[in-house]
């Protein structure tokens, strides 16, 4: 293109005369404060603040801009060759970029430059050309969300290679994309999107309010985001889906749910996600239906395994001991006949051992890791159960628990169940069976009363929607399923082609 | 919490989950005792015709449901909300909502601590199962009506269980002589009461109108009835069948004794988890009645025209924890004691079910001949 530049500039000037006049052109009156000294003086003592003098036609044209948030290499083949070499009368029609804004203020040249614009000043006009760093890792496979077949692609840390990831699965105009600035000193970008005809219109004023409401200085992450769009900050329960999965963004899209990308991270959230989305993964759409479901029924099995387990423990042998066989009640108390401590803190030091492990093995370099995971695994454990601190039988139910809870996909949920998996802990080694039944019913409440976006967190089981049960804890045949989810209240029903249009 | 968001009906309950609320207030603490009282096989006969007696009831609390619905919608009770005539009705009511409460939660937790944890204090098990109804409760009137669902899944696997003891094996169905009976049985009003007082509950329901969403009820309604009144029959029977009469009549709380004798390879009490998950039932009532109670109390303090407010409601779940405290300490500490509580909640219950749909019904033919002849003068 820029060799084509170069080898027909009239053609060029005439395509831009006829189809960009926004090229600085139409350029609105400038503030009398906006000069280049100016600019300077409010960089001062910022040394990668640079200003170039170029002689274009007998004219002087000043370019302003900071350094480390440009592109060099478009810098270089966009705006200073073009403009040192081209034959132009105007300098903004030299520059061959379609990202040309006029710059009305001091203070928009500022917040211009800072989003990796060039200010230019030439010929008594003042135009930003923006040509930000493309700084970005290649496109990888999740590690949070990893599997074994399907598409391998995930988000990045840049907005637009993640909106283009969207886009190439959903090539259609309704996908609609709404830009917010959050934060008074992060400015970060914030993407709303939604598919209009099928996201519900309540959902979509909702997350325009919310997003819109949110006033804070910095957003590095989508999870800061988040805890400004969640309805219920006190709860352990994650009220929005983060993935970096561009696949799982597309088909919560479709379903009729509302996306926000954050710029700088590549985890996109997702609302409003009932608890049982929690347990989905991409590859259940993957395998076939019956194995699907055969999983999905195992990985809620697995939650309530890894939060009851360790808790039904401590309450068969500190108060229900009598009701086990007896058989099963030599077993343990064989086990724990030289252990000094009572089940309660016996668990309790183990679950927190683990817990201890499993945060240092993530904070950790890679092969370090492994080494934790020797030590933890063989010489903390075995050593507790030769030392007396520890029965094998609770070894056991806390391995089993631990494995278990990252059978769930979500690693919020995950990390949730944990504190469950402790109150439940502290209630079995006082009420016993009671006591977790208790704590059960309060974490049932607590799911009952919880919405994600104002929408029942909970639903499809309270209240209750029976189509919904399709894709919830089993996942039937797609071509069953003819209807987007009830509970998202979508303005097209239907999956079907002619219905949705 | 919001505090206005209490009593928010702006989505109406889902229509067959009032066969579910409907089944699980009918399901408590009565239905764990009832084959204490009831132990001759010709019995059945007095829970099916307090069943159908209850079923003409529920018509009457379904149309109660559509009225109350009707007078939300043209804001009918407004006026009546703060006269005197109002505020002297709801001394009553509170009264039979307090006994309520009283029962259902006392009794449960007696059984808890006779069963589970003898050592425990009966007022800790009082202040967590109050504690959990009002954590429901001040999610508001929709997610405690929302609850039923969890409450109906966490108590109904109960009926699988006792199914084994229908088997031959475990039953002697010689126990079921005398179907018929020889004679006119003796209290048997008193046992018609009794059970009559157990499936009280659903009148509770007929003030309910603005979360119906203006949907006929009525089938929903009957439908829930029916199902508790299958369950009544269905216990009776299981209890009937393995204990017999003679024995049935000597032994207390025979539905949880029963269960005792079932014995997994892995677990041998299973009472363990049977009565604690009759908790979620016995929770749903505890916020629902915690709701009325505030509400009630509301009107009549003349407070109803102002928002409701949540430390308002948590004041008066606070003082409603100490009157129940006050009455397990010092009130239902003998068997006699117990007795006579059970009673006057039969006494009570029976009549707050019989005569609330019909003075409802009553009150709102009143407003409306009133309404009319206003318009017409």
């Amino acid at each position: 293109m820029n060799i084509l530049r170069r080898l027909f500039p009239a053609m060029f000037s005439a395509f831009h005369a006829k189809d960009e006049p926004a090229h600085g052109d139409e350029q609105p009156p400038t503030d009398s404060s906006l000069t280049v000294e100016e600019l300077q003086k409010r960089f001062c003592h910022v040394h990668d603040a640079c200003v170039k003098d170029l002689q274009v036609n007998a004219q002087t044209v000043t370019l302003f801009y900071i350094r480390s948030l440009i592109d060099a290499d478009q810098l270089r083949e966009g705006i200073l060759l073009p403009l040192v070499h081209g034959d132009y009368n105007c300098a903004s029609r030299a520059i061959i970029s379609d990202q040309v804004k006029p710059v009305p203020n001091l203070e928009k040249a500022i917040e211009q430059a800072l989003q990796g614009a060039v200010i230019v000043f030439g010929e008594g006009r003042v135009f930003a050309v923006h040509i930000p760093s493309t700084i970005s890792r290649s496109i990888e496979s999740s590690e949070q969300e990893a599997i074994v077949y399907g598409p391998k692609d995930s988000l990045s840390e840049q907005l637009d290679h993640n909106l283009t990831m969207i886009r190439r699965r959903l090539p259609v105009p309704e996908l609609k994309y709404c830009l917010f600035t959050l934060g008074t000193l992060s400015k970060t970008n914030v993407a709303l999107l939604y598919i209009e005809g099928i996201a519900n219109p309540e959902n979509i004023r909702l997350a325009f309010e919310k997003t819109s409401n949110i006033d804070f200085d910095v957003f590095f992450d989508s999870s800061h985001v988040s805890a400004f769009l969640e309805d219920h900050m006190g709860s352990v329960f994650p009220q929005f889906q983060q993935t970096d999965r561009p696949d799982a963004v597309a088909a919560a899209l479709a379903s009729g749910k509302i996306v926000w990308l954050v710029a700088n991270t590549p985890f996109a959230l997702i609302a409003p996600v009932t608890f049982f989305d929690l347990f989905q993964s991409p590859e259940d759409y993957i395998h076939r239906w019956m194995v699907s479901s055969f999983l999905r029924s195992l990985r809620f099995f697995a939650f309530l395994f890894a939060i009851v387990l360790t808790p039904v423990y401590v309450a068969l042998t500190t108060h229900h001991y009598y009701s086990m066989p007896l058989e099963l009640l030599y077993l343990l108390m064989e086990s724990r006949s030289e252990i000094p401590f009572t089940p309660i803190w016996e668990a309790m030091f183990m679950l927190l051992t683990l817990e201890i492990l499993k945060e240092a093995s993530l904070r950790m370099p890679t092969k370090s890791g492994q080494t934790l995971g020797i030590v933890g695994g063989i010489v903390v454990g075995q050593a507790a159960v030769e030392a007396n601190v520890a029965s094998n039988i609770l070894i056991i139910h806390i391995a089993v628990s631990a494995i278990a809870s990252f059978l769930v996909p979500n690693y919020l949920m995950t990390n949730s169940s944990k504190l469950i998996q402790f109150a439940l802990l502290i209630l079995a080694a006082w009420l016993g069976m009671w006591g977790i039944i208790f704590g059960m019913v309060l974490v049932l409440i607590h799911l009952t009363g919880l919405t994600s976006l104002k929408q029942p967190y909970f639903a499809p089981l309270t209240p209750m929607y029976w189509r919904d049960w399709k894709d919830t804890i089993v996942r039937l045949p797609l071509k069953l399923m003819k209807q987007r989810p009830e509970h998202l209240r979508p303005v097209a029903k239907s999956r079907m082609k002619k219905e949705i249009r | 919490m919001k505090s206005s968001s209490l009593f928010d009906h702006d989505k109406p309950l889902q229509p067959w989950m009032w066969a579910v609320l409907v089944n699980r207030m009918q399901v408590g603490y009565f239905m764990l005792i009832l084959p204490n009282v009831l132990v001759q096989p010709y019995m059945v006969w007095i829970i099916l015709l307090a069943g159908c007696l209850a079923l003409l009831n529920m018509w009457v609390i379904g149309k109660g449901l559509e009225v109350s619905y009707q007078q939300h919608e043209t804001e009918g009770w407004q006026p009546f909300m703060g006269s005197v005539w109002m505020r002297l009705l709801m001394v009553p009511c509170l009264v039979i909502m307090l006994l309520k409460l009283i029962i259902v939660v006392i009794g449960y937790v007696s059984i808890v601590h006779q069963i589970l944890f003898p050592s425990v204090n009966t007022g800790t098990f009082v202040v967590l199962m109050m504690f959990a109804g009002y954590y429901l409760a001040k999610h508001g009137m929709l997610t405690v009506l929302r609850f039923g669902v969890i409450a109906f899944l966490m108590s109904a696997w109960i009926l699988v269980l006792y199914g084994y003891y229908l088997l031959p094996q475990e039953a002697n169905y010689t126990h079921l002589y005398p179907i018929i009976p020889l004679q006119w049985p003796s209290h048997w009003f008193e046992s018609l009461l009794f059970v009559w007082a157990a499936l009280a509950g659903p009148e509770y329901f007929v003030v309910l109108g603005p979360w119906t969403g203006g949907k006929r009820l009525t089938k929903y309604i009957l439908t829930g009835n029916v199902a508790s009144l299958f369950e009544y029959v269905y216990f009776f029977f299981v209890s009937l069948l393995f204990f017999g009469s003679s024995y049935l009549k000597s032994i207390d709380i025979a539905l949880v004794q029963l269960v005792r004798y079932i014995q997994l390879p892995f677990f041998e009490r299973v009472d363990m988890i049977v009565v604690p998950a009759y908790m979620a039932p016995i929770v749903l009532v505890i916020a629902l009645l915690m709701l009325y109670v505030y509400g009630a109390l509301r009107i009549l303090l003349k407070q109803i025209h102002k928002p409701p407010h949540a430390r308002g409601f948590f004041m008066v779940s606070l003082a409603v924890v100490g009157y129940l405290l006050i009455v397990d300490h010092w009130l239902w500490t003998s068997e006699t004691q117990r007795r006579m509580w059970e009673q006057l909640q039969m006494v009570v219950g029976g009549a707050s079910f019989a005569l609330t749909p019909a003075l409802f019904l009553v009150l709102h033919a009143v407003q409306s001949r009133r309404r009319k002849s206003e318009k017409a003068q």
